[in-house]
């Protein structure tokens, strides 16, 4: 075996980890000490009207109106949809939204919603009914004045 | 002298370190991508709404950040209080620098709701119809 040993010695070479792990612990500490358990945010956007696409084409729009209370209760173009207020899900206007999102893409119709919040509603009952408009896939949301 | 020597004659004893290596690593490579990359200052004064279907970004290029407090005050990440006139100036300049301009906007969870519809119309009328709501993903 040492006669096939090109550099002449008898003892195989050993690489030394010892910096690696160094440094891979460094790193580690580090991470652990900078990491902080925080949630990520997410987005829910929304384009305002006003704004004439360039590729704009003559399409059908049947729209809906969506109205936030200030007591959280949701009606739907007049009638009453979801009235607890404590719940987020809003299960009345989703099967609603989800209907009339699905029967627009078989009419080959444009949906849009319009959504009228009381002033003194909370934020959070509007993301709600924002996420409700996702969660149907209808893109074409609109704030009434 | 030499009878002690001998103890210590032959291979000896080694450690061997690659489990512990393997275990540094896979803590490693878990820090590395469980570290949540801080794109801008999140003020935890504003405690923003949940929603089930919000869709974590990618990128936040070319978004103003901006929070809405409980009581309807607008301020920038820096701290920096705007007016409704002001935010309209503000998101013009910003759209004057760059097209894909949009308002972030992070507003407290019970905010009453004319203080986001102010801030949009601003927001609108200064350039930018494109408004972003920070929400935290909750699963249903």
């Amino acid at each position: 075996m040492a006669d096939s040993d090109p550099f002449g010695g008898e003892e195989e070479p050993v690489m030394d980890i010892s910096p690696l792990i160094d440094v891979a612990f460094l790193l580690l500490i580090y991470f652990l000490v900078t990491t902080t358990l925080q949630k990520s945010e997410a987005d829910l956007s929304l384009v305002l009207p006003g704004v004439e696409q360039e590729d704009a084409r003559e399409i059908k729009i049947d729209q809906m109106l969506v109205k936030v209370e200030a007591t959280g209760v949701i009606m739907v173009n007049e009638e009453v949809s979801d009235s607890d207020p404590n719940d987020r899900a809003l299960p009345n206007l989703t099967e609603r939204l989800s209907r009339y999102s699905a029967s627009a893409d078989v009419a080959n119709t444009e949906t849009q919603v319009i959504i009228d919040c009381d002033p003194e509603a909370v934020g959070q009952r509007f993301i709600d009914v924002l996420n409700v408009c996702a969660k149907a896939k209808i893109k074409n949301v609109s704030l009434a004045n | 002298m030499a009878k002690h020597n001998e103890l210590f004659e032959g291979p000896g004893l080694k450690a061997d370190l690659s489990p512990m290596i393997d275990l540094v690593f896979l803590l490693l490579i878990f820090f590395m991508v469980a570290a949540n990359i801080i794109t801008f200052p999140k003020d935890p004064n504003i405690i923003i709404p949940v929603a089930s279907d919000s869709k974590v970004p990618a990128l936040v290029e070319g978004r103003v950040v901006v929070n809405i407090y409980i009581d309807g005050t607008i301020k920038d990440v820096d701290g920096t209080v705007y007016s409704l006139d002001e935010l309209e100036q503000k998101m013009s300049q910003a759209k004057g620098k760059n097209a894909n301009t949009r308002l972030h906007l992070r507003a407290h969870k019970d905010v009453p709701y004319k203080h986001i519809q102010d801030a949009s119309r601003a927001s609108s009328l200064g350039g930018v119809p494109t408004v972003i709501f920070s929400t935290y993903q909750v699963s249903d």
